[in-house]
């Protein structure tokens, strides 16, 4: 149907275009007449047609066949078969628009016969095709199936695609009417297979030319005006219709082409509109995506930045904090600097200074260096009638908790001298005495209980008693040893190993170690904070026995100069180390002398007199003995009251000391017998302080006086100077 | 317990108090500016300790410098420790010394003889520093 109908439609247009050219049909009619009767079969034939296409337009079908019919002949007789086919096509055509369908098939058939004679394929397949649409219409199915057949045949062998896909689709609908569905199926199936392969191909051809067909369109169409204007010159010419109709054709077959391109174009269009548009979405959802995370990391950044800046402000703010702490604590430190500084002053104040040491020590050495300005270490010296005390003192810790401890060292060991020396001679000082006195007072006077945990703060000792007329020398020490050397050789006495300070050990009395002294022997006296220093090149301690060994080879240069030797030694081995505790090292030469700087008691002087002690305990005796020694008085001695009364009697004495308690005769009977001979001599009783009947009865008995025990020595020597002197 | 474990740190010697494997060590110099802090963790320690003591305690002491404080520390370590002597446990003390350090060898033969707990002596010849980084 479609070939049909597209068959229509360009005759159609032809007709159209003859139409423009005005309605010429009465000036035709009058030429058929007139070359009628002049016998012009060629003008007669020419007009024919166009009248027939003429009324063909005016849609008068009927006067159209009669003029095509006409023209036939006309055309028979001049034998151009190839327009009597054409007419004959043309007629059968509008047998079909009247649907007198015999009448087309009559005359498709005869164009058929004309198309076989000619031996042209392509018309002899157009002719079948129309047979066969019209044995169709004519309900002739069978008939139309066979003539498609033929059609088919022909159409495969020129490859006419358009022609087969007719040829199916006609036999389909055919197969159809005839009830048989498969073959309609298989038909129309093949149809459309071919109309698709068809279209494929000429989507295939157009997609690549779509732009040339446009321009080719267009070029036609400009070209198609420009022949339009030949046709309105040609109107008269039979040929340049036809070939007007070719040019249709072919503007047709464009316009078709055109319009699957269009369609081609519009897919195209629609599917790049599909592309475009999922782009979109997927470049739309990119965008979203990525902002998304590009605003995320923005407000992180942001979130990042406020932080930093933030912290950065806070740092600022810390250092202007530290800063500020930095300006006070380097004014704390100057301040406590300045304090300590302060207190080194107190420190060395108590210190002994070099002058009392040089006096009784010409020959000696102090290597005293504090590791932090104030110092655990001290040493301390005192003179007594002759007698020469020195220690060197390491307290627990050093800096101030160590000069704390110095301070308290310093002042025990003057109170604890002190009242020995002025309780007792002082050559019946010994050196133990004095340590045990001190460990005492530590632990008294820092509460030591001796418990975990607790303060068990200290000192180790190293402290000696010379007696420089008698070239005796006590040595005791708190873990803290002395040295002598002596013709090369040094011996070393060695220290109690418990400290002054509370121990497991401390109800042990120290050792006194007694020594007699040679001239020029040397003595050292030290912490052990110069052997202890880390250094050299291992990182060791200096040791003791290096130290000894170091003293050895030294010991022979003068004092001050052994100094600055240790000192160098010290600092080698130091190194880049730092110093881990106070240093003092002290040296001196033993050079026998009589010291004659402190005869305390000139007051007591009692060259000629003589005094009688009544005392039964030895001991005592010689307690008092000493004491009285520096005084010269002539001493002698009655062990009970009896011996005393007796020797009052035969004797000329000056002075009595006579003890309550004795054995045989006690002393306040012996006095009421010497009183009996004797009211003058001064009779001096000794009595036990917390008795107070005893002093009574003592003035009851006639005593001059008293003396409490312990006997005080100063009270003890003045009391004897007040009745001596009366 | 929790092993207590104090590396050695410029002045403070280096603590290793494990009651699992058995391993009671302290070793390195000691002379930290404030005894107490540094060895009151340890105090604390033995304390705990010696409420569930293994069958055998052995400590190892190896210091080549202590001053006078921290000694006082040693000893009250040592006199919790012999609370253990006293109830019959296995203690003993390995003292190690440097062999030419006579004042190290007598401070613990003073602290052997003044405490109730068996001393091993120890002397080591050489390594010592380098003994304390490896550790």
């Amino acid at each position: 149907m479609r070939y049909c109908i597209s068959a229509l439609i360009t005759i159609l247009l032809i007709f159209n275009v003859s139409a423009i050219y005005g309605q010429e049909t009465a000036d035709l009619e009058n030429q058929v007449a007139k070359y009628e009767k002049e016998g012009n079969l060629l003008e007669l034939a020419r007009c024919q047609a166009k009248l027939g296409y003429l009324y063909k337009e005016k849609n008068n079908i009927q006067k159209s066949i009669e003029f095509f019919q006409k023209a036939v002949k006309s055309n028979e007789s001049l034998g151009n078969m190839n327009a009597v086919k054409n007419l004959c096509v043309n007629i059968g055509l509008m047998y079909t628009e009247l649907d007198n369908y015999d009448q087309a098939l009559t005359f498709f058939k005869r164009s058929l016969k004309l198309s076989e004679k000619q031996g042209k394929k392509p018309d002899v397949l157009a002719d079948l095709i129309n047979i066969a649409q019209v044995q169709q219409n004519l309900k002739n199915y069978t008939e139309s199936n066979q003539t498609l057949e033929r059609a088919l045949t022909i159409a495969q062998e020129l490859t006419d695609m358009t022609s087969l896909r007719n040829c199916y689709a006609i036999e389909s609908e055919n197969y159809d009417k005839l009830g048989n569905q498969g073959k309609a199926k298989e038909y129309f199936d093949m149809a459309a297979s071919i109309k698709s392969h068809l279209q494929k191909e000429e989507l295939k051809k157009f997609e690549s030319r779509t732009k040339v067909a446009e321009g080719e369109v267009s070029a036609k169409e400009v070209e198609l005006k420009s022949k339009d204007s030949k046709i309105q010159k040609m109107t008269k010419e039979q040929q340049l219709t036809l070939q007007l109709l070719d040019q249709q054709k072919m503007y047709n077959i464009l316009q078709e082409k055109e319009f699957q391109a269009k369609e081609r174009l519009q897919a195209a269009r629609q599917r790049n509109t599909f592309l475009i548009i999922l782009s979109l979405i997927i470049i739309l959802a990119l965008v979203t995506i990525s902002s998304v995370f590009i605003l995320k990391q923005l407000r992180e950044k942001k979130k990042a930045y406020t932080l930093l800046k933030e912290s950065n402000q806070q740092i600022i703010e810390q250092k202007s904090e530290i800063e500020k702490q930095r300006d006070i604590v380097t004014k704390q430190k100057t301040k406590i600097t300045d304090s300590i500084l302060y207190a080194q002053r107190i420190q060395s104040a108590v210190l002994p200074p070099l002058k009392k040491i040089e006096k009784v020590l010409p020959e000696h050495f102090v290597l005293f260096r504090p590791r932090d300005i104030v110092s655990g270490d001290f040493y301390w010296m005192t003179e007594k009638e002759g007698i020469v005390i020195i220690a060197a003192a390491d307290c627990t810790g050093h800096g101030v908790p160590g000069a704390f401890m110095s301070m308290l060292g310093v002042a025990f060991l003057n109170d604890i001298v002190n009242r020995m020396t002025f309780n007792m001679h002082v050559r019946s000082l010994n050196a133990n005495e004095i340590l045990n006195q001190l460990r005492e007072k530590v632990i008294v006077s820092l509460h030591q209980s001796g418990k975990l945990d607790e303060n068990k703060d200290g000192m180790d000792i190293a402290l000696c008693v010379i007696d420089f007329e008698h070239k005796q020398m006590q040595f005791a020490g708190a873990h803290n040893p002395m040295y002598i050397i002596r013709k090369g050789e040094l011996l070393q006495v060695a220290a109690d190993g418990m400290p002054i300070g509370v121990y497991r050990t401390s109800d042990t009395p120290f050792t006194n170690n007694e020594i007699t002294l040679e001239k020029d022997d040397l003595i050292y006296l030290f912490s052990d904070g110069f052997y202890d220093q880390l250094g050299g090149e291992k990182g060791y301690k200096i040791f003791s026995a290096n130290f000894r060994k170091k003293l050895l080879e030294i010991h022979q240069n003068p004092l001050p100069e052994q100094k600055r030797l240790l000192e160098e030694y010290y600092d080698n081995w130091k190194g880049k180390y730092e110093q881990v505790d106070d240093i003092l090292v002290i040296g001196f030469k033993f050079i026998p002398q009589v010291i004659t700087s402190a005869p305390v008691q000139t007051d007591f002087l009692w060259e000629n007199k003589c005094i009688l002690i009544a005392e039964d305990v030895d001991n005592n005796y010689f307690l008092l003995a000493e004491a009285l020694k520096p005084t010269k008085v002539k001493l002698f001695r009655a062990i009970n009251g009896k011996d005393a009364v007796e020797f009052c009697k035969n004797n000329k004495i000056d002075i009595i000391l006579m003890d309550i308690y004795m054995p045989i005769m006690n002393g306040l009977e012996a006095t009421r017998q010497i009183r009996e001979f004797n009211k003058g001599i001064p009779i001096i009783a000794q009595t036990a302080s917390s008795k107070s009947d005893d002093i009574v009865n003592c003035k009851e008995a006639g005593c001059s006086d008293y003396i409490s025990k312990p006997i005080n020595l100063k009270t003890f020597l003045s009391t004897i100077q007040k009745h001596l002197i009366i | 317990m929790r092993r207590l474990i104090i590396k050695n740190v410029e002045s403070c010697p280096t603590v290793i108090l494990d009651k699992e494997s058995g391993k009671f060590e302290i070793f390195g110099n000691s002379l930290p500016e404030d005894v107490h802090t540094f060895y009151t963790p340890v105090f604390d320690w033995i304390r705990d300790y010696i409420k569930q003591p293994n069958a055998k305690t052995e400590l190892v002491i190896k210091l080549m410098y202590f001053n006078s404080a921290s000694t006082k520390a040693i000893i009250d370590i040592l006199t919790i420790l012999e609370e253990l002597v006293i109830n019959g446990h296995d203690v003993k003390i390995l003292w190690n010394y440097f062999e030419i350090d006579e004042d190290m060898l007598s401070t613990g033969k003073e602290l052997a003889s003044i405490l109730n707990i068996p001393f091993d002596f120890i002397p080591f010849t050489d390594g010592w520093v380098r003994l304390a980084e490896e550790r």
